[in-house]
């Protein structure tokens, strides 16, 4: 009976994912100009950091960024960064932004009494997003992997796929956290670019950590896609092996059970007290 | 099966406003109780009217009753599921119409929302068409199914947004101002539709501030003025409330609250309430209730009118309506409440 009942709600709640990720895959079908962002940012980013770091070191700048990174291939080692930066960014924003826009937009209350998990509901939108998002990215810089790192080892791209997709669930958390602080403070973009900063800042995106005080580095402990970016690159770059095992692997795990339990209890309490106030229900 | 569809109990629910004043300065917190302990029982398979002003606290009530709101005081069931602790029971059990033109995805087209809502329901996806199929003939929206949203009028909005509040096939619905904004036709049509859920079995809780509505469909009806339940009844029990009386109505434009002041200084008027259509023109209709025949006080009012700057359109002796009870309940016009309630809002 329980058994049965756990299988019926697993079924529901895999309605719920289904029916949020055909709804958002329509928008994008049907308003496709996003393919040429995803498609290009990462070799803008690229560019932009590539341009400004021969500026500032000249002819030297490669030997130099070697000394810090192990790698003279800059460029390589900047696309996997932005390609990180972008995917942070997305699910974090999707997540953080989804409740406060469905407010706006007048669904947030039909959406509600709707007799639906409403955690599944608001985070289910990382997943055609998450999907959509790597899918088009990995396809646009994978040919300069391939051609900048000279090879590519099929189950270090296969582990690679598999850390994104283990990284969305920390930034899931933290997207939920996120959430909170923008239904608290109202203005879900003035939360987004303060976390976003900081967040980038200690994610090594485009430099080592190496490089920064050592109380900035502690604090890059907690920092999912730190994490991420220096697998990826061990993966892509340095082509080395890296196990299920691997420190970094467990530390993602950690941060997710983390963020996870942070964010879903700060969402909790923020539906209750705004279902006293009269938040939930205001636009 | 639980006695009634819908139980509330001294059912409260405060609100604080803050009042702001030029940038930084904060004024003072006001308490506004919207809902002050009300208390009324729903019967399975009837149509019941929450009939009152803006601002009275229907849509609150509302709230409340789907879930969407804490009570802050009292308790109330939706089908015997209590609606703060067995509240995913309650959301199971019911459908919501909220607003008649929001609450959609404006690039889904009507098909692809109700889709998308018969997800949340967990409808499973063949039996989802099946339903969405029912609902888009009953509202009559077959041939605009495929057709995004945001190109729909206001009354197929209104119409979607009642397929959706019966995906689920509810046992109680809740329809806020149904016809709010809609013409004549599209009001009607839904009218009908709510007539043809109550045949179905349906129980339906709808609030309005329109009494020909909640004469017209409602079973029975609460009357709710600043947050209290103040009658409850059919409309002929309701308007037996009031002591057979005549009335005048008369159709005007350019009325002043001078002209009224007039009128209810005629010998043998009771009271006098008006309801603006036209504030430009100031054309609306006057209510003139009588403590006399209507034919003794008939040639004093006509004097008050033809010696005032109003232009009448027509006069005519009408029988007692909801507004006259709620005059009689409250001491003040339906519509005056209005503005005076949207006045304190602001």
């Amino acid at each position: 009976m329980r058994r049965r009942s756990i299988v019926r709600e697993l079924q529901n709640n895999l309605l719920v994912v289904w029916a949020v990720f055909v709804r958002d895959i329509t928008f994008w079908l049907r308003y496709p100009s996003w393919i040429f962002t995803f498609i290009a940012l990462p070799y803008m980013f690229s560019g932009l950091f590539y341009g400004m770091g021969y500026a500032l070191a000249g002819p030297s700048s490669l030997k130099n960024f070697a000394s810090k990174t192990g790698t003279e291939n800059a460029f390589l080692y900047y696309t996997i960064g932005s390609f990180i930066l972008l995917f942070t960014e997305l699910v974090l924003s999707d997540v953080s932004a989804s409740i406060r826009s469905e407010q706006l937009r007048g669904t947030f209350e039909i959406n509600y009494v709707t007799p639906t998990n409403k955690l599944v509901l608001w985070s289910a939108p990382v997943i055609p997003h998450g999907l959509m998002s790597s899918g088009i990215m990995i396809a646009s810089t994978l040919p300069v992997v391939i051609i900048e790192a000279g090879k590519l080892d099929p189950v270090n791209f296969f582990i690679a796929v598999m850390v994104l997709f283990l990284g969305i669930l920390p930034l899931l958390g933290l997207g939920m956290v996120m959430a909170a602080l923008t239904m608290r403070f109202k203005e879900p973009w003035a939360v987004i670019n303060m976390v976003r900063v900081i967040l980038y800042l200690l994610s090594g995106i485009y430099y080592p950590l190496t490089v920064l005080p050592e109380y900035l580095r502690y604090m890059a402990v907690v920092v999912p896609p730190n994490y991420m970016v220096d697998i990826l690159r061990d993966l892509l770059i340095f082509q080395r092996k890296v196990i299920l095992s691997d420190y970094r692997i467990l530390a993602l795990f950690i941060l997710s059970s983390i963020y996870l339990i942070l964010g879903f209890s700060l969402y909790r309490r923020w539906e209750q007290n705004a279902r006293r106030t009269g938040e939930i229900s205001k636009y | 099966m639980p006695a009634h569809a819908i139980e509330a109990v001294n059912l409260t629910k405060i609100f604080y406003s803050k009042e702001r004043r030029g940038w930084f300065k904060r004024g003072r917190t006001k308490k506004i109780v919207a809902v002050d302990h009300i208390s009324f029982k729903v019967r399975y398979g009837e149509i019941f009217g929450f009939l009152g002003p803006n601002g009275a606290g229907k849509t609150t009530t509302i709230k409340m009753l789907t879930t969407l709101l804490i009570p802050d005081e009292g308790d109330a069931w939706v089908c015997g599921y209590h609606v703060v602790n067995e509240a995913n029971r309650v959301r199971e059990v019911i459908g919501l119409s909220l607003y008649s033109d929001r609450g959609f995805y404006w690039k889904l087209t009507g098909r692809e929302n109700l889709r998308y809502f018969a997800y949340l329901y967990h409808i499973p996806p063949k039996q989802a068409e099946k339903r969405i199929d029912e609902l888009l003939k009953l509202v009559g929206l077959q041939d605009k199914a495929d057709v995004l949203v945001e190109e729909y009028s206001t009354g197929m909005k209104s119409k979607l947004n009642f397929a959706r509040a019966l995906l689920n096939d509810p046992e109680v619905v809740f329809l806020d101002e149904p016809t709010i904004g809609l013409d004549p036709n599209s009001a009607r049509a839904i009218r009908e539709i709510i007539l043809d859920l109550k045949k179905q079995g349906k129980t339906i809780f709808l609030t309005t501030h329109n009494m020909e509505e909640a004469d017209y469909l409602c079973d029975r009806i609460a009357i709710i003025s600043r947050g209290k339940i103040i009658a409850t009844g059919t409309s002929s029990e309701l308007k037996s409330l009031i002591e057979r009386r005549d009335i005048i109505v008369v159709e005007a434009s350019n009325i002043s609250d001078k002209v009224i002041e007039k009128i209810k200084g005629v010998d043998g008027v009771a009271y006098v309430s008006k309801t603006i259509k036209d504030s430009v023109s100031m054309s609306g209709v006057l209510r003139i209730g009588l403590n006399g025949n209507s034919r003794d006080l008939l040639p004093s009012i006509l004097r008050v009118l033809a010696n005032s700057p109003i232009k009448v359109n027509f006069i005519k002796p009408s029988e007692p309506t909801l507004e006259d009870v709620f005059i009689k309940l409250t001491g003040r016009g339906f519509y005056e409440e209005e503005v005076n309630s949207q006045r304190a809002t602001k």
